[in-house]
């Protein structure tokens, strides 16, 4: 166990170094954060000004409403595309490179190889896609409303958000065990977070066991600030699906011959 | 001495393509032995088999007396391997890379410390220490992979063709590497160059289309072709010298061939030291005689390859 535990810990250090030694990281952050902050900033105080000088103003709550929904819209979208073009080579590249041959030579077990990316790999896209933005996005809701913004509500879309990250994050380590071939993961994975913007409208509710309508209870609980109970399912499901997507690629990776 | 490599019947195989059949595979400790073959005998697939990078589709394997299926954790902490093209992490240094590997192994920051810088001289690469190994040369990023290979000094260490890509230079001192390795470790490795196998090898195993087609020590493999044979050159009246080795109990056959003003004959016998203690003095017997030249005739390990593997691949 020690020694599972050394090998682990050896890989988790360099995926670590991979990420922050640079400034890639700092780049990313501020590159999402102004996305995001820019397009929202427009939505919460230019558009309500645009509208009422056209003579036809939007309520407080409309405007808000507003910037909710497009902050939580783009992070969804943004974060989940940018998280399979980060990681989109962290298994496939190393296969085909002959590093992950190199790697699993050393005392060192297939399972660690895969979590240690998925830990590196998360923590650098929850601080840079996540965190980050989403401080700036609150600061920007806290001018709106003049005053504090519920911290809670908020928090827990921000959560919500990592969750669904967090899938695709899972979905494309899955996908570079499965497959050896870019296309392939990328059609699976950005497929699913594009095509699931139309199919969240045309699946109903059955749309609510995927991780497209995720998007929909991070608005609901930064809106209202509390989970309406039929929007718990949309919640766990993502969940079970996340881990049952890495149980698949831990396990199936186990077989991968290198 | 239990072998460090055992396989029994080990076999692998792709879809309907064979790569590796049946192969009963000794290695002993402290040996240098040379795994040959033409390209795609399996050599490489037995070596990922025995590393637990790929999974056997039959027979079964050992390492120090360690299953190379449910072992392989463990297995790997003793041995060292160096693949036949090294891809590391580009954006390391040479002393990273090391020190990432040394991490398996070692707890303490002081002996990963010393383990890097004693891989570094070993290979002389302590003056590149801190490059980024995008740029080093293909000569470097071979001893680099013999570095990290031997860092933590392995019980068993690996090479799949360590000599590739090298000019001579880089080729002997990879050989003075191994030679001085194998004071601590058994040493594994496939190559095309015959004349290294000869020059650093103990044993030799030569698999040809997945089998396995011969495998002991080298002397045995290099005498076996035409069993044993001593050349001696002459010049004189030799023909009573001829009689007199011919009638030996122990000389099974004498071929001469008439050089113009001497003679070469190939004397094939039974027994070895009567050979050496006898033949010369049987030859000097009396004064008519001149030995130019004496030895025991030694097959190159080329032409005893070009028999067993050169005819079946046409």
């Amino acid at each position: 166990m020690a020694e599972a535990a050394q090998g682990f810990n050896n890989l988790v250090r360099r995926e670590n170094t991979a990420w922050w030694r640079s400034a890639r990281w700092l780049i990313l952050a501020v590159v999402a954060t102004a996305a995001l902050a820019g397009f929202t900033a427009l939505v919460l105080f230019v558009v309500p000004q645009v509208a009422a000088a056209q003579g036809e103003p939007l309520a407080a709550a409309e405007q808000l409403e507003a910037g909710i929904n497009s902050f939580f819209g783009l992070a969804f979208l943004g974060a989940a595309v940018a998280t399979v073009i980060l990681t989109q080579d962290a298994i496939i590249g190393e296969r085909q490179s002959g590093t992950a041959e190199w790697v699993l030579s050393k005392p060192v077990s297939r399972s660690a190889y895969v979590l240690s990316k998925l830990l590196a790999h998360g923590a650098g896209i929850l601080v840079a896609l996540i965190l980050i933005p989403c401080a700036v996005g609150y600061a920007l809701f806290a001018i709106k409303v003049g005053g504090v913004y519920p911290v809670a509500g908020y928090v827990a879309a921000v959560g919500v958000l990592a969750l669904h990250t967090l899938f695709y994050l899972v979905l494309s380590l899955l996908m570079g065990v499965l497959t050896e071939q870019r296309g392939v993961l990328l059609a699976v994975t950005l497929g699913s977070a594009l095509g699931g913007l139309v199919l969240v409208n045309l699946l109903g509710s059955v749309a609510l066991v995927t991780p497209w309508a995720l998007t929909n209870v991070a608005v609901a609980l930064a809106s209202a600030g509390e989970l309406p109970p039929a929007l718990i399912v949309p919640v766990v499901s993502p969940a079970l699906l996340t881990a049952a997507a890495l149980i698949v690629a831990l396990v199936r990776f186990n077989r991968v011959e290198l | 001495m239990e072998p460090v490599i055992q396989t029994t019947n080990l076999s692998k195989s792709f879809g309907p393509v064979t790569a590796l059949d049946g192969l009963d595979l000794v290695v002993p400790r402290h040996s240098i032995t040379g795994f040959l073959g033409p390209n795609g005998a399996g050599k490489s697939t037995t070596i990922k088999l025995l590393l637990g990078l790929m999974h056997p589709t039959a027979g079964s394997g050992t390492l120090f007396g360690l299953d190379i299926v449910t072992q392989s954790t463990a297995i790997r902490k003793r041995v060292g391997y160096l693949a036949q093209q090294p891809s590391f992490y580009n954006n390391l240094t040479a002393r990273e890379t090391l020190e990432f590997v040394a991490r398996f192994f070692f707890d303490d920051e002081a002996a990963i410390a010393r383990a890097v810088d004693d891989a570094l001289d070993l290979v002389d690469l302590t003056s590149k220490a801190d490059r980024t190994i995008r740029g080093f040369s293909g000569g470097e990023m071979q001893r680099l992979g013999i570095a990290q290979a031997q860092i933590n000094q392995p019980d068993l260490l690996i090479l799949d063709e360590p000599a590739a890509a090298l000019d001579p230079m880089g080729r002997a001192q990879v050989l003075a590497i191994m030679q001085r390795l194998r004071e601590r470790s058994t040493i594994f490795y496939s190559t095309h160059i015959l004349d290294d196998v000869q020059r650093v090898s103990d044993r030799v195993v030569i698999l040809n289309q997945g089998e396995l087609v011969a495998q002991g020590p080298i002397e045995d493999l290099l005498a076996g072709q035409e069993g044993i044979v001593y050349r001696m050159r002459l010049a004189g009246h030799t023909a009573a010298a001829q009689q007199r080795i011919g009638a030996q109990p122990w000389v099974t056959g004498l071929k001469a061939a008439d050089l113009g003003e001497a003679v070469e004959w190939h004397i094939a016998v039974t027994d070895d030291d009567a050979a050496r203690h006898q033949l010369l003095r049987l030859a000097l017997a009396d004064d008519a005689v001149d030995v130019l030249a004496f030895h025991r005739a030694q097959a190159e390990l080329e032409d005893v390859f070009m028999e067993l593997v050169g005819g079946s691949n046409g």
